[in-house]
């Protein structure tokens, strides 16, 4: 499976993102990795252009607040992204916050999975979780 | 006049600054006092150099922060620049100087150097009588240099490589090159007037598991950059890695090869220092266990053989360190370089052979590029690969090595990607590290690894 993935906004905290890429390749993916500092738009652009079906996007500094009030506006521009996986993880506020209720608010964002200061890999094992649900409700759809 | 003259006039006629008199700041170096120059310093040193960091946005409280360093026994004083600066934005780093001073509140993470102008800096500088080192991270740092070395500031930091890979996505790293020279040029012409003007490359780079073979082919690269130019007097420096041994090593081979490779290129009468940054990873929330690290770099920066040592602070898990935290470190660290005597002589040939060996080949894939320039060359080897600095954020690193710690906690290479590390070298390398691990538990390590002084 294809998954863009990048680190939102003006943030350059890089670490993070290269392990992300190490991780996602180690379990099969194929990834297309923008790197930090990365704008809403060039994710969308790249999926189009890619053929992704995953995008998961991160954040460490907190701007991904801002940034993802225009997530669903803007994903409405972009033809037949619907069926796209939205994931979005890492420090998901400025200071700190409750999770459940960043959760939340994500999620009303547009985003199908919300991973505020949840390790890599336990991020990751929910994704392929979500995943596994998907494609059985489309089987049980079908 | 010669083309770098005009170039200079262009830069010097920028909006922001206020008619930049060329003969009076000429006079100005010339008669300078000998102890504004760190490089008259390292001449007649007697002990390592002790330099804090430090910017504030206002002249009054960057004038009270120099007050407290003094009262430590601060032998170089930091200049360090706001973020805007360093990325040309004067409009707005004005407009935040302007709120700062009208609020008591910083707007800023720095010393707005241009919008301050060269006149008043010059009062402060002359004032402490210290030398004065420009901390920045300045990609196109041209106007930035001549407003320094016209306020009495004789330490540059900085390059081309060092500058842009670990604080840059996408700023072309061929016009950094560019840019550099010309700073490089200018001091060079500045150091003819009086004592010379020290240039000093930032080499602990990412500060994340970067190996020490990279850290010291990119000093010696932007030591040969600036040398040829004609600069007289150069820094090469790293940080603290992790491991005391893998800090000695790195220290012996890098003094042993950057005279090597001056000497290669006809410039063996150029001064060339070693700086030790404290440890620049994570460092501990628990502002005792931060002193006990800063203390612990103290000690290793003398097992090294460091010229010049600069400081972190018990507060820097927290944020920008406050004035007092900050003159604390100075003292502190000037205490353990006063206790320190008697300190063994530590070598380990074999390590050292190992990376004296890894340095030499990536040197030599370097020179071996078939650009026509030395710059041009250095670019093609960032470009493909040949040089690779691990978490460097930029489009044009390659971020295809892997290098995690062994037992001893020393950064190893476990995958060289595109580096050409000489095959017995790898095997020495991997030998020392635990490779039955899937890519969950190798990112788990370097996780880890990333993390070992929090």
């Amino acid at each position: 499976m294809k998954v863009v993935t990048g680190v939102v906004g003006n943030d350059i905290h890089v670490v993070a993102n290269r392990l992300m890429e190490l991780s996602l390749h180690a379990r099969g993916y194929e990834v297309f990795n923008l790197g930090v500092n990365t704008h809403l738009e060039e994710f969308f652009d790249a999926v189009v252009e890619t053929g992704a079906e995953i995008l998961l996007i991160s954040s460490l500094n907190g701007e991904a607040e801002g940034w993802s009030r225009e997530v669903r506006t803007l994903k409405a521009k972009y033809k037949g992204l619907d069926n796209l996986v939205m994931m979005i993880g890492g420090n998901l506020t400025v200071g700190s916050g409750n999770a459940e209720e960043i959760e939340k608010k994500y999620k009303k964002y547009g985003f199908d999975l919300v991973c505020h200061q949840v390790d890599l890999n336990t991020g990751l094992d929910s994704l392929e979780a979500f995943l596994e649900q998907k494609s059985l409700e489309q089987r049980s759809a079908s | 006049m010669s083309l770098l003259q005009e170039e200079r006039e262009i830069i010097l006629g920028n909006e922001y600054v206020d008619a930049f008199d060329f003969e009076e700041v000429e006079a100005f170096v010339k008669n300078a006092s000998k102890e504004l120059f760190i490089s008259h310093h390292f001449k007649n040193k007697q002990k390592m150099l002790v330099q804090p960091r430090g910017g504030f946005p206002t002249y009054k409280k960057q004038f009270a922060l120099y007050e407290f360093f003094v009262d430590a026994n601060v032998d170089v004083l930091p200049l360090t620049i706001d973020s805007n600066t360093r990325l040309n934005d004067y409009g707005t780093a004005q407009k935040m100087l302007r709120l700062s001073e009208e609020n008591e509140m910083d707007m800023l993470n720095g010393y707005p150097l241009i919008n301050h102008g060269y006149r008043t800096t010059r009062k402060m500088i002359t004032n402490f009588n210290k030398p004065v080192s420009l901390r920045h991270g300045t990609p196109d740092a041209r106007l930035l240099i001549e407003t320094a070395i016209a306020s009495g500031i004789f330490e540059i930091e900085g390059g081309p490589i060092t500058y842009l890979l670990p604080y840059s996505k996408n700023f072309p790293l061929d016009k950094a090159f560019l840019y550099w020279k010309y700073v490089e040029r200018v001091c060079a012409n500045y150091s003819q007037l009086n004592e010379p003007i020290n240039r000093e490359s930032f080499g602990p780079l990412t500060a994340t598991l970067v190996p020490p073979s990279i850290t010291i082919v990119i000093q010696l690269l932007e030591m040969l950059l600036s040398l040829e130019e004609g600069v007289k007097s150069f820094s090469v420096s790293f940080s603290q890695q992790g491991s005391m041994l893998q800090d000695i090593v790195t220290g012996a081979v890098i003094k042993k090869l950057a005279k090597h490779y001056a000497e290669e290129i006809g410039c063996g009468d150029a001064a060339i220092h070693l700086v030790y940054h404290q440890w620049m990873g994570a460092f501990p929330t628990n502002k005792d266990y931060a002193e006990q690290l800063i203390n612990m770099s103290t000690v290793i920066a003398s097992m090294v053989g460091a010229d010049k040592i600069i400081t972190k602070t018990r507060e820097e898990a927290t944020g920008i360190p406050t004035k007092e935290a900050n003159a604390k470190t100075v003292a502190d660290t000037q205490y353990t370089l006063r206790i320190l005597n008697g300190l063994p002589n530590v070598v380990d040939e074999e390590e050292e052979e190992i990376l004296t060996l890894e340095v030499k080949a990536i040197m030599e894939a370097v020179f071996n590029d078939p650009a026509d320039t030395l710059w041009r060359k250095v670019f093609n080897s960032i470009k493909n690969g040949v040089i690779d600095v691990p978490f460097s954020p930029h489009i044009i690193n390659h971020n295809t090595m892997i290098t995690i710690r062994d037992a001893g906690k020393n950064i190893r290479i476990i995958d060289r990607g595109n580096v050409p590390i000489p095959d017995r070298c790898f095997e020495f390398e991997k030998s020392k590290c635990d490779l039955n691990k899937d890519t969950t538990g190798i990112v788990n390590d370097i996780i880890h690894d990333i993390g070992i002084m929090q």
